[in-house]
């Protein structure tokens, strides 16, 4: 048994609160009051567990969906001559034997669309600022809770009705306009254009779900700081979260209009986006990315916002460059606003072409910024290799590689051969997948034994990290090639060049499905059997760690006194800890930090 | 600096670049591109390489040992910062110049080029040559028999594109330039094609007098556009300059019997793409199984050879200028209008196709089904 230091932040553990065994989730004296209590509670740390489970569900189904997509794509489709079909996977699964080519092709086309929708919308927007972010802010900033705990818990109802309203469109058939539905195909395909209008509007309430926890979230930055925590005081996952949530309330109404409008098109035939009544589909293009391109940086902050918090701890160093890291994620949320034209190179003009170009270039440089001081951390460090610290440096090698093959795409000449081919495919899924999944699997692991208060196996979480690293390279590097080489998107079928590039792939899905199943066990494991957790397992020094684990509903006994920063591993023994397992660097006599 | 030369000198692929690119880029339009694209390629290979190099090295030396503490470093280096934002920020000048210039060549066609018209529809290409010429030939691409256009070794063209629905996109992968094509507006994209290689495949076809070598190349859609976007795809045939000549001028006869131009307009104004004419379905019903035939519609209507011949003219002509009025049941209702785009004599032409395919030529028997006007090869 460890004996419990105090680093002087204040009374920590379970003393004065054994009512709360189990801190936040102590469940209630009944079933029905316990799930009243979870359906009503204004709890930062019960909305945020809500939230986690909700996406994961999501990315349960979104991925189910990407399964279908590859498995299609396993085999090309032929017709011989005699009429026989071959090579339709999804219709001789559903034992759909009879359907034509454009129908096969058809429902390739919804589980495509299904599969970006699900995944943009409902997991990976809401992702990590509305699951971790919503738990671990206020503990990072020794807060009680947001600043606006009500209008917390209403986002999460509008992203559940809005969620709901999208299933409701997938049940009745689905969609097939790709995530990005532009016009004139979305405002006259499926003549019972309600599956399109659901799915719309569905993507509009979520909207709202994400400006009002973005406005609250920079309340609660500027506003409920403990004392002593002065901006350059804040760990950098608060400064990702705050640079994501600006983005949030800024370009999210610009969504809100466009889907807006699309549905105005689609009821009152009014001549906006369709140029056969009038309107320009160019035009929803530039609404449509104006907003698309500030939500991938969204995605992407608040991963390295986690990538940040994991390395330090992990290699036991402060961090390099404090000020560059948290200053490149405003010049990060700045920049965002200003690039969406490179969507368009091949539908715009030359002169408007060009200055997108040159201005996507600059938003390279505060990301390149971050991966060298992420990599300067490790200098010197004490590193170790639980499962955080594996993704942390899976994210570096993943999250590098989607980096830099964003360079092709934001030069020109390149852009207008990889455009809509298997290289973009390649790119957003390294940054995407390799970029914010990977850094939320991090952190996952890393706040789960705060979180639940229960250990996870590291062995099989190892196990998971392996299959989903082998499985995501294999699945997804083959597909630049697919696109140098001439592979288009959304395409249900291909010339026989590429059918072994589509195998390969397509058996890599298979071993990242396995990945992710084998993580899904070791949560399960986790929460019915784990061992009760140490309050701080890894030894990290922001706030959340001076708690219990689980936290007490009011996270803090007192408010806590700021008497060290985030990373000041080199003085400071993590609390909670036996001094004897964090030994410090010796100081050199009479110096002065 | 002209680009198209620089772009010829790299027509030897290296290994890298053949596992990117296949074989090289074959237009002038394509400038220095592949070039351009190795260079950011190598570019990036050096800096993760250093990178990831860096970060295995730390994390092998610096791996946590028991009792031993991380070690003091300086916590952050202002002079580095600047540095390894400045260097990047360079290259990316680099790149982007390079980048720029190389788009404004492909966007900007020579001043001597042909003019071809193209025409994007869900789900076919069509281009209208300046002779008047519209292409018959058809290759099979993937499932679905393609359009074949042919082009000169010689010349650079330039095409006007315009989409009769959606939004679709040009691209030839081995040009390495796309540009989308839009509904109600025009876009352009030009080429030159480089000289055919020397170990190309040569092909003999109906009314070019010699055998000859040719080159082709893939045209794709890459702008999603509904359900058939993997199949309307196309070949650009480059050919000698003389070949090209004998070719764009063989024109739709004036002497020809109606049903044949029908079956000309079969293929060129794009029924074919979902329509065949051996009995099988494709997207629509099958043409030889249309005239004086009985018919089941959607909403519960019938069509039989009781009704007469004008009944039947009716439905054919009414399912090209308002196709949603009569689906044959089981078929999807998914054809576009053609109201504007075919004259009164072609919907004739048509109609007496499809009686053709039923009762052959006037006075005699059922006739052939294929297209015979050249295609083939390769």
């Amino acid at each position: 048994m460890t004996t419990i230091q105090s680093s002087g932040a204040g009374d920590l553990t379970q003393a004065g609160h054994e009512h709360e065994e189990w801190g936040y989730l102590t469940p209630k004296s009944s079933m029905i009051a316990t799930v009243i209590d979870w359906a009503t509670t204004i709890d930062h740390k019960k909305i945020g567990v809500m939230y986690l489970f909700a996406v994961f569900t999501m990315f349960f189904l979104g991925g189910m969906a990407a399964l279908a997509v590859r498995f299609e794509l396993i085999e090309p489709v032929r017709v011989a001559v005699d009429g026989t079909i071959t090579g339709q996977q999804l219709p001789r699964l559903f034992g759909l034997d009879e359907m034509s080519v454009a129908e096969g092709d058809q429902l390739y086309n919804r589980f495509m669309t299904l599969h970006g929708a699900i995944m943009v919308f409902m997991f990976i927007v809401p992702g990590i600022p509305a699951s971790l972010g919503n738990f671990f802010l206020p503990l990072m900033i020794g807060a009680k809770d947001v600043a606006f705990p009500r209008l917390n818990l209403f986002s999460w109802y509008i992203y559940l009705f809005g969620s709901i309203l999208g299933i409701v469109a997938i049940i009745m058939g689905g969609i097939d306009t790709g995530w990005t539905f532009y016009t004139p195909y979305s405002t006259t395909t499926d003549a019972q254009y309600w599956r399109v209008f659901f799915m719309v509007l569905g993507v509009f309430i979520m909207g709202f779900a994400g400006i009002f926890t973005g406005l609250n979230f920079i309340v609660t930055v500027h506003k409920l700081r403990a004392p002593g925590m002065g901006w350059f005081d804040m760990p950098l996952f608060v400064w990702a979260i705050y640079a994501t949530a600006l983005i949030q309330v800024l370009a999210t109404p610009v969504i809100g209009i466009t889907t807006l409008l699309l549905l105005f098109e689609r009821l009152f035939n009014v001549g906006i986006f369709d140029p056969a009544i009038g309107g320009d589909p160019v035009l929803f293009q530039h609404f449509f990315w104006f907003y698309s391109h500030p939500v991938v940086y969204i995605m992407i902050l608040p991963a390295m916002g986690i990538i940040s918090e994991c390395i330090t701890i992990f290699s036991r160093k402060p961090i390099f460059g404090y000020r560059a890291i948290a200053f490149s994620s405003l010049a990060i949320a700045g920049i965002a606003f200003l690039v969406w034209g490179h969507h368009l190179f091949t539908s715009e003009g030359a002169l408007i072409a060009s200055i997108f170009s040159a201005l996507t270039f600059l938003v390279a440089i505060p990301t390149a910024v971050k991966v060298f001081n992420w990599v300067a951390t490790l200098y010197k460090g004490s590193i170790s290799f639980e499962t955080p610290m594996l993704y942390t440096l899976a994210f570096l090698f993943t999250f590098t590689i989607g980096g830099l093959t964003g360079l092709p795409l934001a030069t020109l000449a390149t852009d207008l051969h990889l455009h809509d081919t298997y290289f973009v495919v390649a790119h957003f899924h390294y940054v995407m997948f390799g970029g914010m999944v990977i850094a939320f699997l991090a952190g996952l692991h890393m706040w789960w034994p705060k979180m639940f208060g229960k250990e996870y196996n590291e062995f099989w979480a190892r196990v998971g990290f392996v299959l989903v690293f082998v499985g995501f390279n294999m699945t997804f590097f083959i597909q630049f090639l697919l696109g140098t080489q001439g592979m288009p998107r959304r395409y249900a079928s291909y010339v026989d060049e590429f059918t072994i590039y589509h195998q390969i792939s397509t058996v890599g899905s298979w071993i990242l499905a396995l990945g992710f199943f084998v993580h899904l066990f070791v949560f399960i494991s986790s929460l019915a059997r784990g061992r009760r957790a140490h309050p701080n397992p890894w030894g990290g020094l922001t706030l959340e760690w001076e708690t219990a684990s689980p936290p007490i509903t009011h996270n803090f006994h007192h408010e806590p006194l700021i008497t060290h920063g985030p990373y000041d591993f080199d003085t400071v023994v993590p609390p909670q800890c036996d001094p004897a397992d964090y030994p410090l660097p010796e100081r050199p006599q009479g110096n002065d930090h | 600096m002209d680009l198209a030369k620089l772009g010829a000198l790299t027509a030897q692929l290296g290994p890298v670049e053949r596992l990117f690119f296949r074989t090289p880029a074959a237009s002038d339009s394509s400038g220095s591109v592949d070039s351009l694209f190795m260079f950011i390629f190598w570019l990036s290979v050096f800096f993760f390489t250093l990178l990831m190099g860096l970060m295995v090295y730390f994390c092998v030396r610096y791996r946590r040992r028991p009792g031993v503490p991380s070690q003091l470093t300086v916590q952050h280096n202002t002079p580095l910062e600047l540095t390894w934002s400045i260097v990047p920020l360079l290259l990316l000048v680099v790149m982007f110049l390079w980048g720029f210039t190389d788009f404004i060549n492909a966007r900007v066609a020579p001043g001597e080029s042909e003019a071809y018209t193209l025409r994007a529809q869900k789900w076919n290409w069509s281009i209208e040559y300046p002779t008047g010429k519209l292409s018959t030939d058809r290759k099979r691409v993937g499932a679905t028999d393609v359009p074949v256009f042919y082009v000169s070794e010689d010349r650079p063209v330039q095409m006007r594109m315009i989409s009769s629905d959606v939004v679709h996109s040009f691209w030839v992968p081995d040009f390495r330039v796309k540009r989308d094509v839009f509904p109600n507006r025009y876009t352009s994209y030009w080429f030159k094609p480089h000289a055919i290689g020397p170990d190309a495949e040569t092909l003999s076809i109906q009314g070019v007098d010699r055998e000859f070598a040719y080159e082709d190349h893939y045209i794709f859609c890459a702008e999603y556009c509904g359900d058939q976007h993997s199949e309307i795809a196309a070949i650009l045939r480059v050919v000698p300059d003389d070949v090209y000549e004998q070719w764009v001028n063989q024109v739709v006869g004036a002497d020809w019997p109606k049903w044949k131009v029908g079956q000309y307009l079969y293929t060129t104004k794009g029924c074919v793409a979902c329509h065949k004419v051996d009995g099988t379905r494709l997207v629509g019903p099958p043409w030889d199984k249309t005239w004086m035939q009985p018919h089941t519609f959607a909403d519960g209507s019938t069509l039989d050879p009781s009704d007469g011949e004008d009944a039947y003219a009716n439905y054919i002509r009414q399912s090209i200028l308002e196709p949603s009025a009569k689906i044959v049941s089981g078929f999807p209702n998914q054809m576009q209008s053609y109201q504007g785009q075919i004259k009164e004599k072609e919907i004739d032409a048509i109609i007496a196709y499809m009686q053709y395919l039923k009762e052959g030529e006037p006075g005699g028997a059922p006739g052939e089904t294929g297209s015979d006007t050249g295609g083939g090869g390769g």
